[in-house]
């Protein structure tokens, strides 16, 4: 019997040092664990906002739907900004030294205008070279003044990061005809810059108003507001497939 | 044996013969497992024979410490006494006993030792008296332990007797208790109010003719009945009950009955005590099982069937302890499997919690839904791009529909002569994201359109798929014309 009770002592003896190595241990890690599990759920929950897990099929169907989009957009900037003709476009002193009215010229206030809009950059040189192409080839009596939008920067265009753009207003002075030549002309061109009318108005100028010395003016005058934006390719955007 | 069996050794020591009886309790059924007879009268030097008979019993039963063991104390010159005395408190009870054994016996206090038990009645109570020697007592216990005889408690044989003739065989009116031995006899007299006891020395050794020793004995139970009993009521024996030794003479049995003049009664059998087939009896007969009484009645004590309780003489609380142990061995295992599965059960736990939401299904979860932001932003970046682009669309077609309207405006003044119709301005509004195109005309015309102008601009905006509203014509005092306004929706 003392055996027994011996064995039995030490059999408690090793369960309790057994207890305390391991069982507390494994009480702690119980502990621990259910408050890890529970800030696991918490963490879920906050990021899933509900209890509703996120399939595979729903990022797949996002990964086709930006893969269609990122092909469609490449399309259209492929048809809008890849020039069809194979000449390079002009310059805007280039522009401004043609023959045609008499605001136009290097050497005339609204030259200097431009010259100065320009500031050197090839971007905004082409956009305004484009524009005062388009104004002087429909003839336009006066291009009375250029305000450049957004403080003369070339910004990107927001929600569409391939896209940077640069925005002028123009006014003009014109024949109603001229006026909407010219706005045809300004429309959507493939090639880059790509020039588009952001918004425009025309007004009737009251015969009283009209110019004193209306040469070059064969019939009643207008004068056109024009916002044009020009847009340019942006760095190659990270991911492009 | 059984562990939900209690167990209890009665040994029986005085007398010549060693007597003992094994008893097993279970619930009120009481077994007889085993008996032992060693007789050692025989010997010259009776405590010489009395050790080795204790040799031999303890090499052959090998008493361990489960059965409880109770020995008979040598009861040779003890004194018993029952006393009737009014109801009152315990502790003057029992300075009123030691008054009256002291004062019987005319011994120092020191050299005995005093035990009593009140039976409460309602207006009296019975005490029941004994005082032993107690050097006699102390030498006897020494010896059990020299002798390496383990034992729980010491019992006066008389109570021991007198049990186990009540459990057995209860009548409820006097009778007389003879335990004749060979050495010698021990005499109870039960009576309804009490319960006396004596040793006599005078045993069947003694005298060879039964009855002559019947006469004897009939002698001393009336010295005794005179010298110890009350006198205020009679002793009436219904019985003789006779055990040990003188009980197996069938010559004695009748002598006794012709000596008393009343029936003599011997256990053929154990009315409550059953005597199963694995009842080991060695070498005895039934009649020598069935003839030790006082043994029978110290192992009756150890199952706490003792009818006559009597504190013991002497007690070693050790084996009290010691029984125990098993007990407390199997609570200490059970605490050990049990501190073992709690453990088991805790790592089971953290493993079933770790496996319930894993770090790795978290973090994937975590990622697919940042992936899942992160293309929904990239969706919503390049619908938005194709969306400029496809607007870009919208405005060359803001553009290029101005033309047309103003040449559809031109055609209603043909004919009208100096008739003024002429467009006062124009406002383009190319569509973009969030509103569709807008193409706005203010005309100004002559008075005598005001009439018929709404008519046939309709009829010339019915070619154009388009919506459009008119509004118009309002006065210009200034003038003297009118200003109509058209607003269409450029696709």
């Amino acid at each position: 019997m003392k055996a027994a009770v011996i064995l039995a002592i030490l059999l408690f003896a090793a369960s309790a040092v057994g207890y305390v190595v391991r069982g507390l241990p494994a009480n702690d890690a119980a502990r621990d664990e259910r408050e890890a599990l529970g800030q696991r759920v918490s963490a879920l929950a906050d990021v899933l906002e509900t209890f509703n897990l996120v399939s595979y099929a729903e990022i797949d169907a996002y990964e086709t739907r930006l893969s269609e989009l990122s092909v469609q957009l490449d399309e259209r900037l492929l048809l809008m900004l890849e020039s069809r003709s194979r000449e390079q476009p002009p310059t805007l002193s280039h522009v401004l030294t043609r023959s045609g009215p008499p605001w136009l010229g290097l050497d005339t206030p609204m030259g200097t205008r431009l010259v100065q809009l320009a500031a050197g950059r090839p971007q905004v040189d082409a956009a305004l070279a484009r524009a005062v192409e388009a104004i002087a080839g429909a003839g336009a009596f006066d291009l009375e003044s250029v305000e450049a939008r957004n403080g003369g920067e070339v910004l990107p265009v927001e929600a569409a990061p391939d896209l940077t753009a640069y925005e002028a207003e123009f006014v003009v002075l014109c024949e109603l005809d001229q006026a909407l030549q010219i706005l045809e002309d300004l429309s959507p061109h493939p090639g880059e810059p790509l020039l588009t009318v952001a918004a425009a108005s025309l007004r009737r100028v009251e015969p009283v108003l009209w110019p004193t010395q209306p040469i070059g003016l064969s019939g009643p005058p207008v004068r056109l507001w024009v916002t044009l934006t020009a847009l340019f390719r942006a760095a190659p955007r990270r991911g492009a497939r | 044996m059984s562990l939900a069996a209690e167990t209890a050794l009665g040994l029986d020591l005085i007398d010549g013969t060693l007597k003992a009886v094994l008893l097993a309790r279970r619930g009120r059924r009481v077994e007889l497992l085993r008996t032992w007879r060693i007789p050692y009268n025989h010997e010259p030097d009776i405590t010489a024979g009395r050790r080795l008979a204790l040799r031999q019993f303890v090499a052959s039963a090998r008493p361990g410490a489960w059965p409880r063991i109770v020995v008979s104390a040598a009861d040779r010159g003890h004194f018993s006494r029952t006393y009737l005395i009014p109801a009152m408190e315990t502790e003057r009870i029992e300075e009123l006993v030691r008054y009256e054994i002291l004062s019987a016996l005319g011994v120092p206090e020191d050299d005995l030792i005093l035990r009593h038990h009140v039976r409460k009645g309602v207006l009296e109570c019975q005490v029941h008296c004994v005082a032993f020697d107690k050097q006699r007592v102390h030498n006897g216990a020494a010896e059990l332990r020299e002798l390496k005889m383990p034992f729980d408690e010491l019992h006066p044989p008389g109570y021991a007797l007198a049990s186990f003739v009540e459990h057995e065989m209860p009548l409820g009116r006097d009778r007389i208790l003879l335990a004749v031995g060979e050495l010698s006899t021990q005499l109870v007299l039960l009576r309804e109010d009490g319960l006396w006891t004596r040793h006599i020395p005078l045993g069947l050794a003694h005298d060879p003719s039964e009855t002559s020793l019947a006469t004897r004995l009939q002698a001393e139970v009336e010295a005794a009945v005179s010298f110890m009993l009350p006198p205020d009521r009679l002793f009436r024996p219904a019985d003789i009950v006779l055990t040990e030794e003188g009980a197996l003479s069938p010559s004695l049995t009748g002598a006794l009955r012709k000596a008393f003049g009343v029936p003599v009664t011997r256990f053929d059998a154990l009315p409550r005590i059953s005597v199963g087939k694995s009842a080991k009896l060695g070498d005895q007969s039934t009649a020598e099982a069935l003839s030790m009484g006082r043994a029978y009645g110290l192992a009756l004590i150890g199952l706490g069937l003792g009818r006559f309780h009597c504190p013991p003489l002497l007690a070693d609380p050790r084996r009290t302890s010691a029984r125990r142990l098993p007990l407390a061995a199997a609570s200490l295992v059970l605490s050990a499997v049990g501190l073992i599965g709690i453990g088991a059960l805790a790592w089971h736990r953290v493993n079933a919690l770790q496996d319930a939401l894993p770090g790795s299904i978290t973090n994937e979860i975590q990622a697919n839904v940042a992936q899942r932001g992160q293309l929904a932003a990239q969706v919503v970046q390049l619908e938005g791009s194709v969306q400029i682009l496809d607007d870009l669309v919208g405005r060359r077609v803001a553009a290029l529909a101005v033309r047309p309207l103003l040449a559809r405006i031109a055609r209603l003044a043909e004919g009208r002569g100096e008739d003024v119709l002429h467009v006062e301005s124009v406002w383009v509004a190319p569509r973009d994201g969030r509103r569709p195109g807008l193409l706005e005309l203010r005309l100004v015309a002559a008075p005598v359109f005001d009439d018929v102008l709404a008519e046939r601009l309709e009829a010339a905006m019915t070619e154009f798929e388009s919506t459009w509203t008119l509004t118009g014509p309002k006065r210009d005092p200034t003038r003297r014309l009118s200003l109509w306004e058209v607003e269409v929706e450029l696709p």
